[in-house]
């Protein structure tokens, strides 16, 4: 039944500016509650199929459909549903210098709850929360543009998390990020997976997919869907990873002898011990 | 920089000097920062006394009158931490441009003192214009001029145009810094001057495609037109 899925994707195809295809005939459906994880290598599609499922664009082939209803730019073109549909989807781009638009990291974290007519005190209550997890309290009264990267990044996903949306839409989260950075986003990503709530992350960093993710939607580097499975059973076919670009061979050195082998770098507790 | 032609060298120096003043005098919050006399005084009152001051400029007919007010801009600049060389080639860099040509004609209709008088004018308003961004960052002011009711779209596209500036004015420096690593021999003028065109092109296109990403970034927070604030 159509009204089961949180989106259902039918023969979804887009191309930028109808000349550059980025998604050839893609068939997908996301529960609610799923937290899906978007693989492929650069250019597959990952980003705007994001968009697409964002209501940002909208494709030139196929359908999609948002818990059970079409959505299309008439339908996000109606107030109530505009407004219903982005107090439950929310995304964070991968460029955070595009999400961040205010002219101090608070009116960041406001912009969206006030958009959606959340009450003052309600706002300030999420907000406060949420900068709590987020560890950027101190940052409040910076301009977005000073900040690292990785504060950006923290303040980007912030400003989306107070929204509170029913479905969370990553587009590259920890892309750039140092580690201390990555392990905090993805330790507020995984508390807020905790609650009942719809993830989709694209990534091309496997490591991370088990901490977020369990199932997993391979694109290819024809837009298309490769693969669509359990994490565990997608990221254990080395093969079928290192057909696509997915794997990388690289030199490694093992008790002093170096040779090279297929590796990726997801759930190893050994770094260069694959196959 | 030795390696580059003379072409080249006159180029780059202008570039790095046009980055150097919109990193100084736009972007800085180092003034701003200051306890001066001006930064002592509450964003707002700050904002409508230099507002008042240039008011009184405006209406201001008298020559000497005016002279004795940027006398007082100059004096506020000193007193708020601002170098007085610096505060006066800023103020009197686009004067040339924007009022002595202006005046010119003026000179020959009306008499000297017109002229002089128009000059001076500008000069005051531009002076007491330049203190309130100097010496009050950038969200305070936009907090300020919201605060008087300026319209919400005004002060967003203020707000935008401020914070992209600054984003393509480092982007700009990135290139200039991957040209000049990449530089080992000797290019004309004829290539430098076309290497700037071409960035600019670049630059442009770029500028396109951030605008429809941060559209794009509002519009899934909930944009529909016009941005909704809470009272305060």
């Amino acid at each position: 039944m159509a009204g089961d899925y949180m989106f259902e994707l039918k023969g979804v195809s887009y191309s930028y500016l109808n000349r550059f295809p980025a998604l050839e005939s893609v068939d997908l459906k996301i529960e609610p509650g799923e937290r899906t994880a978007l693989l492929g290598p650069n250019g597959s599609g990952k980003s705007t199929l994001l968009n697409i499922m964002a209501g940002l664009y909208f494709p030139q082939k196929g359908s999609v459909s948002f818990m059970g209803g079409d959505l299309s730019e008439n339908r996000l073109a109606d107030d109530a549903f505009r407004k219903f549909f982005r107090s439950r989807v929310g995304i964070v781009f991968q460029n955070s210098d595009a999400q961040l638009f205010n002219s101090n990291v608070e009116e960041e974290i406001f912009f969206g709850l006030r958009q959606l007519d959340i009450s003052k005190e309600d706002a300030r209550e999420r907000a406060g929360k949420y900068v709590d997890i987020m560890g950027i309290g101190h940052l409040k009264d910076r301009h977005p543009q000073n900040l690292s990267i990785g504060e950006k990044k923290r303040v980007a996903i912030c400003s989306v998390l107070a929204m509170e949306p029913d479905i969370l839409l990553l587009d590259e989260p920890t892309s750039g990020l140092d580690p201390r950075s990555a392990r905090c986003l993805l330790d507020a990503i995984s508390g807020y997976a905790e609650k009942p709530k719809t993830i989709i992350i694209s990534t091309q960093d496997m490591h991370i997919i088990p901490e977020v993710a369990c199932r997993v939607v391979v694109l290819g580097e024809g837009k298309n869907v490769l693969r669509d499975g359990l994490a565990e059973q997608v990221l254990a076919d080395r093969a079928f990873l290192e057909e696509h670009n997915l794997m990388h061979i690289h030199a490694h050195r093992h008790k002093g002898i170096c040779h090279v082998h297929p590796h990726e770098h997801h759930d190893e507790p050994h770094h260069g011990h694959g196959t | 920089m030795g390696m580059m032609g003379g072409g080249n060298l006159f180029i780059e120096r202008s570039l790095e000097a046009a980055l150097a003043f919109f990193k100084d005098a736009i972007f800085s919050d180092e003034i701003s920062g200051k306890k001066g006399v001006l930064q002592r005084l509450r964003p707002k009152t700050r904002v409508v006394s230099l507002l008042m001051l240039l008011l009184t400029a405006c209406i201001v007919g008298d020559l000497y009158k005016l002279v004795l007010l940027y006398a007082g801009s100059v004096i506020l600049a000193y007193f708020s931490g601002v170098r007085v060389g610096y505060f006066l080639k800023r103020v009197w860099f686009f004067i040339p441009i924007f009022a002595v040509i202006i005046a010119l004609p003026a000179v020959f209709i009306s008499g000297k003192y017109v002229a002089a008088l128009f000059v001076m004018r500008v000069a005051t308003c531009v002076s007491f214009a330049v203190l309130v961004t100097m010496t009050t960052r950038h969200s305070e002011l936009i907090m300020t001029l919201r605060s008087f009711g300026v319209p919400g779209v005004f002060l967003e596209v203020l707000d935008m145009s401020y914070r992209y500036l600054f984003l393509f004015v480092k982007v700009f420096e990135e290139m200039h810094i991957a040209l000049k690593a990449r530089l080992v021999s000797n290019s004309g003028g004829t290539h430098a001057r076309g290497w700037i065109g071409g960035r600019i092109s670049y630059l442009f296109k770029r500028s396109m495609r951030m605008s429809e990403a941060v559209y794009l970034a509002m519009i899934a927070r909930g944009y529909t037109g016009e941005a909704k604030k809470h009272g305060r």
